[in-house]
C-alpha cells in the first residue's frame, strides 16, 4: 500500500466538480437501475459519451458512481412492487417484497441500503489491498475450475426451494432447459429455435425474470383482486434498524460480502448468481430459516451485500489484468481505454495515483449511495400509497417496456408473457420460482465450462481431477449433498 | 387549417419529387444498429463513430444495441428495415461475410448497401509469454508430432476461428478449437495455460503482454514492426478484422452519398481518431464505392475460403 499516492488520490477526489458529477451520477444510476430492463450496463453505456468530455478522474468518478448505485437501484422496485429492476436484485424481492407488503417498506429499504453499502465497501477494501494477488486467482480459474464451482453453486437450488427440494429441482431443470435455447456457442448449431430466427440469439434473463416475478404477480392478483391500497404503509420513508437487530445478521453480512467479492473476481459468474447464492447460503445456515421468504431481513441483507460486493470484485481482474469481470466492467474498461488509461499489469506500477483514485472513488460512491438512497427512499416508498389496481397496471407497462428495450426484440415480449403465465401456474402449484432463475443463469456457464473442459482434456473427464481447485469444490459439493442424508440416517438410528 | 397546410406542404414535396424529400434528410433521428452488447468491441468503436457522425451531419444518430448470434440478429433487423436511411447498421467483417456463408440467414451480401469502412485491424498469431513455442514453425512441428495444440477465440464463424483454421490448413495440420470467447477471454485462456495460441487482434499482444509469432494480415503492422507476416513465412494466409457501416439495399443513392461523406468527415474528427487509436483500432476509410467493391471481394473470398479450411458451409 503506497500512502503518498493514496493521499494524492484523496486530493483528486476532493475536487468539487468531481464530487458534484458523482452526486448526479448516483441519482442517475439509481433511477436507471430501478427501471426494469435498463440495468447497470445500460446505465454505463448511456453516460459513456459524456465521459469523453470529462477529465479522466471525473470520468472514473462518474462511472464508479453509476456502477455502484445502479446495482443498488434495482432493489427498490424489487421491494416495493416485486419487479427486480436489475437481474441482480431478484433475490432481494424474495424477502423484501413480503416485508414491504406487511407494512415495513421503510425498514426494508433501510436494510437494503445499508447492506449494499457495507458489501460495496468490503469489496473495495479487498480490491485495494489484494487486487494484483487476486487477479492471479482469476487466471488460474480455467474451464475445469469454473465447472466445479458451478456444480457447487447449483446445490443452492436446494436451499431456495422452500422445504420442497423435489419441486425446487424441477424448477431448476426448467431454468437449465431454457438456457439451452439458441445458437450453441461451441458448435454453432441452433437448438430449440423451431425455425424462428430471432430465437437463435437465445433467451435473455431479463424477460424471463420480469415475466416470472412481476407479470405473474399481476396475473395472480388479477385472479384474486385486492381493492384499495397495496401495502399497509404506516410510515413512508427510510428506517435503519437499531444496532441490536444488526447483530444477528452480521455473519450473513460478512459471508455474502465474501461470496460477492469472490464471484466478482471470477469471470462469467456475475452479480445475479452472487446474490442468489448469498441468499441461499444465508438461508441454509440461519437460525430463522423458516421465516425466509416471508420478510426476513437476513434474506435482504444476504442478497444485497452480495450483489454490491461484486462491484469491487469484478474490478480486480479489470484493473490488474485488463480483463473485465463482467459486462459492466467491460464498459468501464472501454471508457478507461478511451481516456488513455490502459488497465493491465503495468497500471499498478505505472500510475498508482490513478489506481488509488479508483479505490477512493468507490468508497465515496458507496457513501453517496447510502445518503442519496436514504433521501430518495422517502419518495420511493410513496408508491405503495397508490391504489393497487393502478400499481398493477403500471407493473404491466413497465414489465413489457423493460423486456422490449433489453434487445429490441418482439420475441422477448412473448417470452415475458409466457414466463408470466408459467409463473402463475407454478405459484398455484407451490413450485418455487427462484430456482428457475438460478438454473437459467448457471445453465449456460455449466454446459460451456463442462464442454470446454472436455475439449482441453481431450475428452477425458477423469483429468478434471488433476486440478486441485476443482477437486476442492467437488469435495465440498459432495459434502453438502451428503450431509443432510447422513444427518437423517443418524437421526433415524437413534 | 393546420391539416390543410400540412396537406399543401405534402403536395409541394410530392410535386418537386425525390430531391426535395432528400434535401430534408435527415429530418428525424437515424437509428444505428450495433449488433453486439454494450461494452463490446463493436459497441465501443460504433459509439465513437456515431458521435463523430452526429457532429458531421448536424443530425441525431442513436445507437441501438441488438445483441445476439454473432451480430446476425441486429444486422438482419437492419436489412429488413425500410430503405429510407433512418435505420443503418455497424458491423464487423464476420457478421456480414462469414456468417451469411456459414448458416442460412435472412440476409446476405445482396441485402446490404455498403456505406463506408472505418477501420481495418491486423490480426496476429500469439501465444502466452512463457510459452515454449517461439515461432509458427515450432507450433506446426508440435502439432505434427501429435501434441494437442489448442487455439482459442470466439464462437464458430468468428474471425479467430476462421484464421486459426486457415493457418492449420495452410500447414496441413489440425488444431483443437476452444471457443472460449475473443479478446480478454482468449487472453485469460492463454495466460492460464488452457489454450496454446490465439489468432486474434494484433492489439491484444501489447494489451495482455502476449508473445507474437506472426502477423496473419497482408502487411506488417506498426504496432509490431519486427513480427513477420505469414505470407513472408511462405503461406498465403491474410485476414484482418474490418468494421463498416451498412444500410438496407435499395436505400436511395443520395442518402447513401450523404451518409458516406459524413462518415468520411467523421473519421477525420480528432476526437474519433483519439478514441479509436486509444482503443487500438487501425483506421482506414473507404467511401461507399470503394467499400462496395472491397466488400464483394471479401464476401467472395470468405465463401471460397470456408470449404477449403474444413469449416462447414451451408448448402
Amino acid at each position: 500500500m503506497d500512502f503518498t499516492s493514496l493521499v494524492a488520490a484523496i486530493g483528486m477526489q476532493a475536487d468539487p466538480t468531481t464530487l458534484a458529477i458523482m452526486v448526479l451520477a448516483t441519482f442517475l444510476g439509481m433511477i436507471v437501475g430501478a427501471l426494469p430492463g435498463l440495468g447497470t450496463v445500460t446505465a454505463l453505456a448511456i453516460v459513456l459519451p459524456f465521459t469523453f468530455v470529462l477529465s479522466p478522474t471525473q470520468a472514473i468518478g462518474m462511472l464508479t458512481a453509476i456502477y455502484v448505485s445502479s446495482v443498488y437501484g434495482g432493489s427498490v422496485p424489487a421491494i416495493l412492487i416485486n419487479v427486480p429492476g436489475t437481474p441482480q436484485s431478484a433475490a432481494t424481492a424474495l424477502d423484501g417484497y413480503p416485508m414491504a407488503q406487511s407494512g415495513r417498506a421503510a425498514e426494508a429499504l433501510g436494510w437494503v441500503t445499508v447492506a449494499s453499502a457495507i458489501g460495496g465497501i468490503f469489496s473495495m477494501i479487498v480490491l485495494m489491498f489484494l487486487a494484483p494477488q487476486l487477479a492471479q486467482v482469476a487466471v488460474q480459474f480455467g474451464s475445469i475450475e469454473t465447472f466445479a464451482l458451478i456444480v457447487f453453486s447449483l446445490t443452492t437450488i436446494a436451499w431456495v426451494s422452500a422445504g420442497n427440494p423435489l419441486k425446487g429441482l424441477l424448477a431448476g431443470l426448467i431454468g437449465i432447459v431454457m438456457s439451452t435455447v439458441g445458437i450453441d456457442a461451441l458448435s454453432g448449431v441452433e437448438r430449440f429455435t423451431f425455425g424462428n430466427f430471432e430465437l437463435s440469439a437465445g433467451l435473455h434473463v431479463v424477460p424471463i425474470l420480469i415475466g416470472l416475478f412481476a407479470l405473474s404477480e399481476v396475473f395472480a392478483s388479477a385472479a384474486q383482486p385486492v381493492s384499495g391500497v397495496t401495502g399497509k404503509v404506516v410510515s413512508a420513508g427510510f428506517k435503519v434498524a437499531p444496532l441490536q437487530e444488526w447483530k444477528p445478521v452480521r455473519k450473513t453480512l460478512l459471508r455474502s460480502s465474501v461470496i460477492g467479492t469472490f464471484l466478482g473476481i471470477l469471470p462469467g459468474v456475475g452479480a445475479t448468481a452472487a446474490s442468489l447464492i448469498g441468499y441461499a447460503q444465508a438461508r441454509s445456515s440461519s437460525d430463522s430459516a423458516q421465516s425466509f421468504g416471508k420478510g426476513n431481513p437476513e434474506g435482504i441483507v444476504a442478497s444485497e451485500a452480495a450483489n454490491n460486493a461484486v462491484t469491487g470484485g469484478a474490478l480486480v481482474p479489470t484493473l490488474a489484468l485488463g480483463i473485465p469481470g463482467d459486462a459492466a466492467t467491460a464498459v468501464m474498461l472501454g471508457a478507461l481505454v478511451v481516456h488513455g488509461i490502459t488497465p493491465g499489469v503495468n497500471l499498478f506500477q505505472g500510475s498508482p495515483d490513478l489506481v488509488n483514485f479508483v479505490f477512493v472513488a468507490l468508497l465515496v460512491a458507496n457513501v453517496m449511495m447510502l445518503i442519496v438512497g436514504a433521501l430518495a427512499a422517502q419518495m420511493f416508498s410513496r408508491v405503495l400509497k397508490l391504489p393497487h389496481a393502478l400499481i398493477m397496471g403500471g407493473v404491466v407497462a413497465l414489465s413489457l417496456a423493460g423486456s422490449y428495450v433489453t434487445r429490441f426484440s418482439m420475441v422477448d415480449l412473448w417470452v415475458t408473457v409466457i414466463a408470466g403465465i408459467l409463473g402463475l401456474f407454478l405459484r398455484f402449484a407451490n413450485v418455487p420460482l427462484a430456482p428457475i432463475v438460478i438454473g437459467f443463469i448457471l445453465g449456460q456457464p455449466f454446459e460451456e465450462s463442462l464442454r470446454k473442459g472436455l475439449i482441453i482434456t481431450d475428452m477425458q473427464p477423469l483429468r478434471f481431477f488433476n486440478s486441485p481447485i476443482a477437486v476442492l469444490f467437488f469435495a465440498i459439493t459432495a459434502a453438502v449433498v451428503a450431509w443432510p442424508l447422513l444427518a437423517k440416517a443418524r437421526a433415524a438410528r437413534h | 387549417m393546420k391539416i390543410l397546410s400540412t396537406l399543401g406542404c405534402a403536395a409541394v414535396v410530392a410535386a418537386t419529387g425525390a430531391t426535395a424529400v432528400l434535401a430534408e434528410y435527415p429530418e428525424k433521428p437515424i437509428e444505428v444498429i450495433v449488433p453486439f452488447g454494450a461494452g463490446s468491441n463493436s459497441d465501443t468503436s460504433g459509439r465513437l463513430l456515431i458521435n463523430a457522425m452526429r457532429k458531421a451531419m448536424g443530425a441525431d444518430l442513436v445507437p441501438i444495441n441488438v445483441d445476439g448470434a454473432g451480430g446476425t440478429i441486429g444486422i438482419a433487423q437492419m436489412a429488413r428495415s425500410k430503405p429510407d436511411g433512418y435505420r443503418i447498421g455497424y458491423a464487423p467483417i464476420a457478421t456480414v461475410t462469414v456468417q451469411p456463408n456459414l448458416r442460412p440467414l435472412p440476409y446476405d451480401n445482396t441485402s446490404l448497401a455498403p456505406v463506408c469502412m472505418v477501420a481495418n485491424n491486423p490480426t496476429a498469431i500469439s501465444v502466452a509469454p512463457d510459452s515454449p513455442y517461439n515461432s509458427v514453425q515450432d507450433l506446426i512441428d508440435a502439432a505434427k508430432s501429435g501434441e494437442q495444440i489448442i487455439a482459442v477465440g470466439g464462437a464458430p464463424g468468428s474471425m479467430p476461428h476462421i484464421t486459426q483454421a486457415a493457418l492449420a490448413n495452410a500447414y496441413g495440420v489440425t488444431f483443437t478449437y476452444l471457443p472460449a470467447g475473443g479478446g480478454g477471454k482468449a487472453a485469460t485462456a492463454l495466460l492460464g495455460g488452457e489454450a496454446t495460441l490465439a489468432a486474434d487482434a494484433a492489439a491484444m499482444v501489447s494489451q495482455y503482454d502476449l508473445k507474437p509469432l506472426a502477423i496473419a494480415s497482408a502487411e506488417r503492422t506498426e504496432m509490431l514492426p519486427d513480427v513477420p507476416t505469414l505470407t513472408e513465412l511462405g503461406h498465403d494466409v491474410s485476414l484482418s478484422v474490418w468494421f463498416g457501416l451498412f444500410a438496407p439495399k435499395d436505400t436511395p443513392e443520395e442518402i447513401l452519398d450523404q451518409l458516406s461523406s459524413a462518415c468520411g468527415q467523421a473519421v477525420e474528427d480528432p476526437e474519433f481518431v483519439k478514441g479509436m487509436t486509444a482503443a487500438n483500432y487501425t483506421l482506414q476509410y473507404l467511401d461507399r464505392t470503394t467499400f462496395a467493391q472491397f466488400y464483394e471481394e471479401e464476401y467472395a473470398r470468405s465463401r471460397d475460403l470456408l470449404p477449403t479450411i474444413g469449416v462447414a458451409v451451408k448448402d
